[in-house]
């Protein structure tokens, strides 16, 4: 076993290890997700973590925990998680939010179970996306680009809208700036997530556009932009009914416009993400 | 468009260590949540305890310590506890967020120097379903 490939597998733990700070230290210092920690079910938690595993394997999909084949997917998923759950779980003791005595172990296990989540989502982007490239080599093993255009677009979208959906969806604010807002405020919030979605993905110049990039149904800008942002209501809503926000019993009206309101980051977070894997 | 790669990676022993304690962690915490979900949940029960013992005195404010457990399985929230000292002007109370099942927190009262700690009593009033 060549020393190279130790270098490269450490190299992706510790990226991963930052990367779940990145992505989840606002989420880690968040008071609602301690106490959703406290207050979520078993079994909803349990649930979640079938879309997190999927999200995790889209994201290692991006470029892969390291060069060559895809074998080894299961494994680094679930070196993924692990680094999720280690690093939520330290996190919340050193910071004193866990003290062994005084948090049971229950509202303990399910507050690292659910703060791991996005520490997984943030080492997963982080080993893929933060990996060193050398100019003018490939040396990025991008399995996504197998995948037609179409589908890397909307999977990145997905993946972007819930990375940065996820830091802002559990927090009472949304809902709050809902209430606060009035009701022409709405279609002004579709109008600039549209408008966002546009500047950053095809006017911001962040990256060059892949051979092929205006090919299939979403090769027009415009086609990308609207089925983006229809992608990132749905991680929207999904978040706000996930965080019991939304329910059977809410309104339509105050359901659609907390969906608008969220789904403003949730496009950011799109937008992002088809930027990033250009 | 797929890049035609030249180098291939296998996992390092690293790797498979990582992964190895990775999946305990997993099992372990996915094996905890299994197990709790499915044992059947006693409803939140909250007590309150005073700890007088354990109070100070300061510039003629009493600072009695009031101990709050839920004694259940399920999370209360909001949860309203409700002290009352002889001497002291009227009842306080005090408003916990949330409590976990098996959780305790402790809260402070401060009672004039008119009051005594020592015969205060402390009650959940409320609380509701998270």
């Amino acid at each position: 076993m060549s020393s190279s490939w130790t270098y490269h597998d450490r190299d992706s733990v510790l990226r991963g290890t930052a990367g779940a700070l990145f992505g989840a230290l606002p989420l880690l210092y968040t008071m609602e997700m301690w106490w959703y920690g406290r207050t979520i079910s078993d079994v909803f938690l349990l649930l979640l973590y079938v879309p997190t595993a999927v999200l995790v394997l889209l994201c290692l999909l991006f470029s892969g925990f390291r060069l060559g084949h895809s074998g080894h997917l299961a494994l680094d998923v679930v070196i993924t998680f692990g680094i999720g759950i280690a690093v939520s779980a330290v996190t919340l003791v050193v910071v004193g939010q866990i003290t062994p005595g005084v948090v049971p172990l229950s509202a303990a296990m399910r507050m690292i179970g659910i703060e791991a989540i996005p520490c997984a989502i943030g080492a997963a982007l982080a080993i893929t996306q933060l990996r060193p490239r050398k100019p003018r080599e490939k040396n990025v093993d991008r399995r996504m680009q197998a995948l037609p255009q179409d589908y890397q677009k909307m999977l990145a979208t997905v993946v972007g809208a819930v990375f940065f959906g996820f830091n802002i969806a559990p927090t009472d604010e949304p809902w709050k700036m809902m209430i606060e807002a009035e009701p022409y405020h709405f279609p002004l919030i579709v109008v600039f997530s549209l408008l966002a979605s546009y500047l950053i993905v095809f006017l911001a110049e962040f990256a060059a556009r892949q051979p092929g990039y205006h090919e299939g149904a979403l090769g027009s800008p415009l086609a990308e932009t609207f089925v983006s942002y229809l992608l990132s209501l749905a991680v929207a809503f999904g978040f706000l009914v996930g965080f019991g926000h939304i329910t059977v019993e809410t309104p339509i009206y105050y359901a659609v416009a907390a969906t608008v309101m969220l789904s403003y980051v949730a496009t950011i977070g799109g937008s992002a993400g088809r930027v990033l894997v250009e | 468009m797929t890049a035609r790669r030249t180098t291939e990676e296998r996992p390092a022993r690293l790797s498979y260590v990582t992964a190895a304690v990775s999946g305990a962690l997993i099992l372990a915490l996915v094996g905890y949540l299994v197990v709790q979900a499915v044992r059947a949940d006693e409803p939140a029960q909250i007590a309150a305890e005073v700890v007088a013992g354990e109070g100070w005195t300061r510039n003629g404010v009493a600072y009695v310590p009031v101990d709050v457990m839920n004694l259940g399985d399920q999370a209360a929230a909001q949860v309203v506890i409700e002290t009352e000292a002889p001497g002291a002007a009227g009842p306080q109370t005090a408003t916990i967020d949330y409590l976990a099942g098996g959780e305790r927190q402790r809260i402070y009262v401060a009672l004039s120097a008119s009051a005594d700690p020592a015969d205060m009593t402390a009650r959940a009033v409320t609380f509701q379903e998270p």
